[in-house]
């Protein structure tokens, strides 16, 4: 067995499914910040409107922007736990093309 | 000696190294064990280093960081974002006519808490954990300002708040629902 050549299919093999994997993340993540934010943004225009228009008081407009605050850190927990589980996809998909490689190597061998 | 001339990865690829260095060991100029020892050890100090970064790599893979899916998790949450809203939304009248619902509402959870701190083993569930402190935080404010004497909440801000409080359960859910089945 070549293990010169076998140990580069397998650091390419990893490459590119850590390339793929990270890709598909970093789309999905940009789109959820940006669809958040967008949310938010509609959120302190209704707060702000309803207390100039006198239907909330000053301090429930200060209650629900600070829950709004709440809110941004919980989304952000989520954005940071998906992370990690992108993440731990990736390494599995990393794991799994390395086996191929040396299943593919092995057999071949035989 | 011998056995360096017959390692398997030195016999193929040194057959015209051999013949120079046979050559040069009889005219005195190269010491035979350093001149077939060096090629393969440079190259056996490679495939280990590559070989070592695999293993590695490999057991770098093999740690969960972060726990699986759980439908109890998911229950829990879906269930607790309504009673939620449903309490907040009944605000419009004094705490006091709403107080097993109110103990209700914190005792379910408090459980809950409790349950995704016992799947915190090595802070795999940390942020599930986080996200749930943040909401029983939210809801303990609303509860203290509403059991304060003399609260009288609007009923837009009600509604507002219900909407928000949802919202939050909605990450905790996203988060459940994301978490690798």
């Amino acid at each position: 067995m070549d293990w010169e050549k076998l140990l580069k299919q397998i650091e390419q093999a990893a490459l590119d499914a850590a390339k793929a994997g990270a890709k598909e993340f970093a789309s999905a993540a940009g789109d959820d910040a940006k669809a958040f934010l967008k949310a938010a943004a509609d959120d302190l225009k209704r707060y702000s409107e309803a207390y100039k228009a006198g239907t909330i008081t000053k301090g429930e407009f200060e209650d629900l922007l600070q829950g709004l605050k709440a809110l941004a850190q919980m989304n952000a927990l989520t954005e940071a736990g998906l992370a990690e589980v992108a993440l731990q996809g990736i390494r599995d998909a990393v794991l799994k093309a390395v086996i191929q490689v040396v299943e593919s190597a092995v057999l071949a061998a035989l | 000696m011998t056995g360096i001339r017959h390692a398997p990865h030195a016999e193929p690829q040194n057959a015209v190294r051999q013949r120079r260095l046979i050559r040069n060991v009889r005219a005195g100029t190269a010491s035979r064990t350093a001149t077939l020892a060096a090629p393969i050890h440079r190259h056996l100090r490679h495939a280990g280093a590559q070989a070592l970064a695999v293993l590695a790599l490999i057991g770098f893979v093999g740690c969960a960081t972060i726990t699986a899916f759980d439908q109890n998790s998911l229950t829990a949450a879906k269930t607790l974002k309504e009673q939620t809203s449903v309490l907040i939304l009944a605000a419009d009248s004094p705490a006091a006519g709403h107080a097993s619902d109110i103990a209700s509402l914190k005792r379910a959870l408090a459980s809950e808490l409790a349950y995704e701190r016992g799947k915190n083993k090595h802070e795999v569930n940390a942020v599930t954990v986080k996200q749930w402190v943040t909401f029983i935080e939210q809801v303990d404010e609303f509860v203290a300002k509403w059991e304060a004497p003399g609260t009288k909440f609007t009923n837009q801000y009600l509604k507002e708040k219900a909407a928000l409080m949802e919202k939050m359960a909605d990450e905790i859910i996203r988060m459940e629902s994301g978490k690798p089945r």
